[in-house]
């Protein structure tokens, strides 16, 4: 099974490899996200959770200076969130702080390392922990991912990104649970 | 002339004793080794007198060890990543129950049971917890949480609880919860206003355990040699690092004073006898007495503990005195076993009422008093026998000659006026000293235990700093909640605790710790399991309350079985928990022979607490400072009573020995003027005096009656009275050397004990060499 599916991808990548002829590479796009220098963008999230009729939604900023990811829920609470390192941090209204080591969650863990590579444009953390297939052309492109570590693969299926250029638009990230979250990219 | 022949053969006998002896003395050595020394707190530990005493000492030595680290020096990030990684250190050592930089996370086992128990256990519930209006409010919650990034976390757990229950239980669990949060830093980890990174270890090691405290500040310490970033440094606290301290403390001192003292005695006594091999007979006596001691105090009492082998070398080190005076006072042509047969009973007279002294301390309920009071009295006695039967054996034929010593009181005996003046000025001195201490009201008794600790007052300070910042409850004040069961003491616990919320929120109080917010009384539980609806009718608040909403109410039916499950479980009580269970800082109630005990530990500033709360029968407010101070005071005071007591003896002994009540008052009234004068001057120079200035009171006179007897055949003209000036000018020596030395030392008892000794020997010889020349007269 995992030889096939191991196949499967090493097939997609090389066909992924001649439809990006035209030179719109991986290492292409990771420089032209790096030149957008969008490390701030507005979001709205749906998040479908099988075990709910409708989707969730919530709309925010994300941004991520000096090392550090931000995740500001504006719509529908209030909610502020940072990741520094491995560590995402919560604050409450009552002053309780909740520390949660994300190596222990692949969600949050694979979401938290695509928004930092996709943020800065330094695609090498994303490598450690997914196989990256681009396809499209510079107008319009697509690039998944299918995570490699035991860990993620436990419960991720794929991470999507798409984009025009060097402009993130969606992120969409398959469980193999059936519940899936796109975030809608809204850049200036 | 003597022969030549004979002196070879004495000299080959003396070697060859003295080497039997040293031999000898190796053995009793290896036997002491086998001997259970004691290191921990227990030395203070009575067999307790009242409940308080009990309290007092199970809280000095059996509380569980925890670890306040402060991070200081760079800057914030490096400090963060160095907690980080000591974090990940600690949580490797077996010594290690919890370590945290930003909160506690209960471990799994205990967490599962708390989630699992959690509508009886934890925070009171609402009444209207099970309401329509309270679950539609916490779905409704519940699905924003879901859509936040903690929502991947929560999804699994959302349908077992909607309304929220498990975070209350999570945060109620966290030290400090009851007072002002512990600052923190940007990234949500512990940082005090001083810019210093945080943690707390929860040890699973009890705070008597040195040797496990001393591993986990070298993990501590490693932890940050192996950080990247040099120039940062930790700050370690906790009831178990100040008997690490303490005891490295002791070690490096006394080894630095003992070396000292030994080194200044012996170049004294080879500058005086030019011979090495006095040096090592000297040695013996006290030797033999320390060892038979050690092994005599240990069989009555099952161990020693180190400080009371301590004390009792410096007691035994009396002794020393023996083998002087044998060398010193022996007259021409006459042998070393005449010498010994003839000052036998003068020694024996001296040694008897040192005996006494000791021997009624050993009678004290204070442990540590009566150990020494045992060992020092078997030590003087096997010492005396040893000089009188053996030590003749191995002694060489040497004489002191001392030439400072002779010019002191070529001296003295050329100023008859410096004479008389010192004479009266000694006689004087004590009258002024109480004079003064009268009129400046100087206190004369020290009930402080914190001035016998051997914590600095720099540690004191950081301890007292880190649990500041931590919001840590200060250990010296707690409530203890009685019952003749556990679940009356729970009952009692929770309803002390309700009052306590009042008091905190007046402001009286910091905060507390007590178990009864987590594991609530039968009682408590049981309204709590009436407030749970049926399950059916459960069913249909759900479905009201999820009109709307994007989620089935069949999705909650993971709620409905923990629900059902915690209705049919019942109420849980202490007896009933599983063993594994820990809840940092807090214990459960513990069973002892007169019923059922627990604490609930108070946060700092701790003001006077309501009656309401300290005048119940069930609960008793217990200051450990206060208890601590009112043992010092007691035992001080049974001290005083043995030792009067002793001194009757002592005094009826030597009255029989000097055959008159007039020629024992003479013998005794140095030793009384020198207790008295030094006992006046502490005081006066704010000195207050506790036990151990009354352990070297015995000392004093037991060294005054000593130079007394033997300066009692002093003239100045005779042979025999210059031997015996030689010899007690020696023995002060000897003594007041090792004294001043230990007296150097920041160890308040040890500098107690080497001050008073050396001031009253010192007091002791001026008053023997100066009161004598009166009735004899120097031509």
């Amino acid at each position: 099974m995992t030889f096939g599916r191991n196949a499967l991808i090493a097939v997609v990548i090389l066909w992924t490899s001649v439809a990006s002829a035209d030179d719109w590479t991986i290492d292409v796009l990771a420089t032209a996200l790096q030149k957008s220098d969008a490390h701030q963008v507005a979001f709205t999230e749906y998040r479908h959770i099988s075990y709910l009729k409708a989707p969730l939604i919530s709309q925010g900023m994300m941004d991520f200076t000096d090392g550090v990811l931000r995740k500001d829920i504006i719509a529908p609470k209030s909610e502020h969130f940072e990741i520094r390192e491995n560590v995402l941090i919560h604050s409450d209204n009552d002053d309780n702080v909740t520390r949660i080591n994300i190596e222990d969650h692949p969600v949050v863990h694979s979401l938290v390392i695509t928004l930092r590579s996709v943020l800065s444009g330094r695609f090498a953390p994303l490598r450690d922990y997914f196989n990256l297939v681009l396809s499209g052309n510079r107008t319009d492109w697509e690039m998944v991912m299918y995570p490699h570590t035991e860990k993620l693969r436990a419960s991720l299926s794929a991470v999507t990104l798409r984009g025009i250029g060097g402009r993130l638009t969606e992120i969409s990230i398959a469980e193999l649970n059936g519940d899936n979250t796109v975030i809608k990219v809204e850049n200036d | 002339m003597t022969d030549p022949k004979k002196c070879s053969t004495d000299g080959r006998i003396q070697f060859f004793a003295l080497s039997i002896f040293v031999c000898v003395l190796i053995g009793l050595g290896l036997m002491a080794r086998n001997v259970d020394v004691a290191t921990d707190l227990t030395f203070f530990a009575p067999g307790a007198q009242t409940e308080r005493d009990a309290i007092l000492f199970q809280q000095m030595s059996k509380t569980d060890g925890i670890a306040m680290v402060a991070i200081t020096g760079l800057n914030a990030p490096q400090q963060r990543k160095a907690s980080e990684s000591m974090i990940t250190l600690l949580q490797a050592m077996p010594e290690v129950t919890h370590a945290s930089n930003g909160g506690i996370d209960l471990d799994s086992k205990t967490y599962n049971f708390l989630v699992d128990h959690r509508y009886v256990l934890g925070p009171t519930m609402a009444a209207d917890a099970f309401s329509v209006s309270n679950i539609r409010a916490g779905i409704q919650a519940g699905l924003a949480q879901l859509g936040g990034m903690s929502g991947y976390m929560y999804r699994d757990i959302f349908p077992r609880d909607p309304t929220g229950r498990m975070l209350e239980m999570a945060h109620v669990t966290a030290p400090g919860n009851n007072t002002k949060k512990t600052a923190r830093d940007e990234a949500g980890l512990w940082r005090d206003a001083q810019g210093r990174h945080l943690l707390l270890v929860v040890l699973s090691i009890n705070s008597n355990d040195i040797a496990g405290h001393a591993r986990v500040l070298d993990t501590i310490n490693r932890s940050l040699e192996m950080s990247d970033a040099q120039g940062l440094s930790a700050v370690v606290s906790g009831p178990g690092f100040f008997a690490l301290n303490a005891s490295k403390r002791i070690r490096a001192e006394m080894k630095m004073l003992t070396l000292i003292a030994f080194g200044a005695v012996a170049l004294l006594l080879l500058s005086a006898f030019r011979s090495p091999s006095v040096l090592l007979a000297i040695g013996l006596p006290v030797g033999f007495g320390l060892l038979s001691g050690i092994l005599v105090t240990s069989w009555i009492f099952g161990n020693v503990h180190g400080v009371a082998i301590t004390f009792g070398a410096v007691m035994v080190g009396v002794a020393v005195d023996y083998p002087i005076h044998l060398i010193s006072l022996r007259a021409d042509g006459e042998t070393k076993y005449g010498t010994a047969r003839r000052l036998f009973p003068t020694m024996a007279l001296g040694a008897a009422t040192t005996f006494v002294g000791f021997l009624t301390l050993s009678q004290s309920s204070f442990p540590g008093l009566a150990q020494i009071g045992t060992l020092s009295a078997v030590g003087v006695f096997v010492a005396l026998l040893f000089s009188r039967f053996l030590l003749p054996w191995c002694l060489p034929d040497r004489t002191v000659d001392f030439r400072i010593g002779r010019a002191f009181w070529n001296l003295l005996g050329a100023h008859a006026q410096v004479r008389r003046i010192g004479r009266w000025v000694l006689w004087g001195l004590p009258l002024v000293f109480i004079v003064i201490g009268t009129v400046t009201s100087a206190r004369i008794w020290d009930n402080d235990i914190r001035n016998l600790s051997v914590a600095s007052k720099t540690q004191i300070h950081i301890d007292q700093d880190l649990r500041s910042a931590l919001r840590l409850p200060d250990v010296s004040h707690f409530l203890v909640v009685r019952g003749d069961s556990s679940n009356d003491v729970m009952e009692a616990q929770w309803q002390v605790t309700q009052k306590l919320k009042q008091v905190q929120a007046q402001g009286a109080l910091g905060g507390y710790a007590s178990l009864s917010d987590i594991l609530p009384p039968p009682s408590a539980q049981r309204q709590r399991l009436e407030m749970i609806p049926d399950i059916d009718i459960l069913r249909q608040t759900l479905a009201t309350a999820t009109a709307g909403l994007p989620i089935d109410p069949g999705v909650f039916q993971p709620f409905l079985d923990d629900v059902a499950r915690a209705k049919s479980s019942g109420v849980l009580e202490v007896e009933r928990l599983p063993q594994n269970i820990k809840i940092p800082m807090m214990t459960l109630p513990q069973r002892s022979d007169d019923g059922w005990s627990s604490i609930v530990y108070l946060i700092a500033p701790v003001a006077d607490l309501p009656a309401d709360v300290t005048n119940v029968d069930e609960v008793t407010f217990i200051n450990l400072r206060q208890i601590a101070s009112d043992v010092v005071a007691r035992y001080r005071n049974e001290g005083l009573r043995l030792m009067g007591f002793g001194a009757f003896v002592g005094m009826v002994v030597m009255v029989f020995g000097r055959r008159g009540v007039g020629a024992a008052l003479k013998v005794l009234l140095t030793p009384m003027i020198a207790v008295a004068t030094t006992a006046a001057f502490l005081v006066v120079i704010g000195t207050p005096l506790n036990l151990f200035h009354l352990l070297a009171f015995v000392l004093v006179v037991s060294i005054g009656v000593d130079y007394e007897l033997f300066f009692a055949g002093y003239r100045v003209d005779a042979m025999e009275g210059a031997h015996s000036y030689n010899s007690v000018m020696m023995c002060f020596l000897t003594t007041g050397l090792a004294f001043a030395v230990l007296g150097t030392s920041s160890l308040p008892l040890l500098r107690a004990l080497g001050t008073t000794v050396a001031m009253g020997a010192t007091l002791s010889f001026l008053l023997t060499v100066l009161r004598f020349e009166r009735e004899s007269g120097p031509t």
